[in-house]
């Protein structure tokens, strides 16, 4: 059941997408809509949750933590 | 046993969420433009703990379908934090009393200063309009922590670019110690895997899915940390000291969705929500809100908001025991406190004229983020300050 669940969650990520022609793209090419928004900035703001918050980023990779408090 | 356990019910959970995944069709990444960047942060905390964050990136085409990427940066790390260890006032050297111990708060100011260096190098490269993989390399290096990790990534697309998945597979051994020893203590090794899904709601509209776990291995605690035991009535003659001491092993997990929207064409929002777990029995989530707005083609505002919350390790209160068995888990850790955090943060940019074929901009930023903690021992409210200045080439 559970798996059967998972498998259609994967089947709904689809169902929700649209096709946009390339023409149609103008606000999604804009520069304010870019992830990050600031590249810099979330490389320091991921080191700092690192030693601060026991949360896992799944768009960090793993290790490079540090000995402080 | 309840690791191993653990360990196969997650990768149980991934596989099946990344073949659902991959029964919908799946499009290419956008290449990337060729970009350079300096930055500038400094980070300031409540506890006198100050960090200067220097670095360097840059991103180049070197072939038709390969482009190359490498970094620097840079922690300029000096503090006077206040240490809160944890302190019990009651001797035990019976095994089989489980009755809580009285733990108190202690505190000493503890000093240090001390430089981190690191680089990263990447490669990625076009297989074909709709298949790329990557592969990355970093290190970091400081007097008490060495850092070696790699990544491998593929992401796939439809062929027209409105669906993307992608899957990453991350590894890294860490050597652990204390400054001045000859030798570091011990070792951790982490290995990771998330895969991801992006696709296009509308004209207007980005949807981004994330899912990771990894799972480490090795000297999890941290060799300043102590805790002190003492007998009643005796609080200057401490009896022994422990290591804080936490499981050699961690199995943790999350999930994030990522919205990003254009209400106009000059109003842009995002939204994330992220949930996290692990089998150290820390729960909690994280809630983004950002808006940016474009007042003129050269400026760019952007405000955001996050708050975070998570639910203590489930060993946070330990059991002290002086004599006669093996140290139960216990740690003070900041990362494994019930605790909130909120944070609010803006951000300018400027774009000037285009020069020598790339487009250059400078952005400055400021966040405030508080955390609080509840606990006990309780640890200090945190608050901490962090501004910056980066100054972009991109073409």
């Amino acid at each position: 059941m559970r798996v059967a669940c998972m498998i259609a969650f994967g089947v709904l990520l689809n169902s929700g997408c649209a096709s946009v022609a390339a023409y149609e793209r103008e606000t999604l090419a804009h520069r304010a809509m870019t992830e990050p928004l600031d590249p810099e900035r979330q490389g320091l703001s991921a080191h700092v949750a690192g030693a601060r918050e026991a949360a896992l980023d799944p768009g960090n990779s793993a290790g490079g933590g540090c000995g402080c408090n | 046993m309840v690791a191993t356990d653990s360990v196969r019910r997650a990768a149980r959970v991934a596989a099946v969420l990344a073949c659902g995944s991959l029964l919908a069709p799946i499009g290419p990444s956008a290449h990337a433009d060729d970009r350079g960047a300096v930055a500038f942060f400094v980070h300031q905390t409540s506890d006198r703990l100050t960090v200067i964050h220097p670095s360097a990136s840059v991103r180049a085409d070197v072939g038709e379908d390969t482009e190359l990427s490498a970094g620097y940066d840079a922690d300029i790390i000096s503090a006077a934090t206040v240490d809160v260890r944890t302190v019990a006032y009651r001797a035990s050297v019976d095994s089989s009393d489980d009755s809580p111990p009285d733990v108190v708060a202690g505190a000493s100011v503890r000093g240090f200063e001390e430089v981190r260096n690191g680089l990263s190098l990447g490669i990625a490269h076009g297989f074909t309009r709709t298949v790329s993989g990557n592969v990355g390399y970093r290190f970091s290096d400081s007097p008490d922590y060495v850092t070696n990790a790699a990544s491998l990534g593929m992401s796939v697309s439809d062929d027209d670019k409105n669906r993307t998945g992608t899957v990453a597979l991350s590894v890294a051994h860490d050597d652990v110690g204390r400054v001045g020893d000859i030798r570091f203590l011990d070792s951790v090794t982490s290995l990771g895997v998330s895969v991801g899904w992006s696709t296009l709601l509308s004209s207007l509209a980005v949807f981004d899915l994330l899912a990771g776990i990894e799972h480490q291995s090795g000297f999890l605690e941290s060799p300043y940390r102590t805790v002190p035991v003492y007998a009643p009535g005796e609080p200057n003659d401490p009896l022994e000291h422990y290591l804080e001491s936490v499981p050699d092993a961690r199995l943790r997990g999350a999930l994030q969705g990522l919205v990003r929207i254009g209400f106009t064409p000059h109003v842009f929002g995002r939204a994330l929500l992220r949930a996290h777990h692990d089998d150290w029995g820390v729960l909690g989530a994280t809630l983004g809100l950002g808006v940016a707005i474009e007042p003129h083609p050269d400026w760019l505002c952007s405000l955001d908001g996050r708050f975070y919350l998570q639910r203590e390790a489930g060993f946070y209160r330990g059991r002290y025991y002086t004599t006669g068995d093996a140290p139960r888990l216990r740690t003070a850790d900041r990362e494994l406190a019930a605790s909130r955090h909120v944070s609010a943060s803006t951000r300018l940019e400027y774009s000037a004229a285009a020069w020598l074929g790339f487009t250059w901009r400078v952005n400055a930023n400021a966040e405030l983020t508080v955390r609080h903690y509840d606990d006990t021992p309780r640890l200090p409210e945190e608050i901490a300050i962090q501004t910056g200045l980066a100054l972009v080439a991109q073409r």
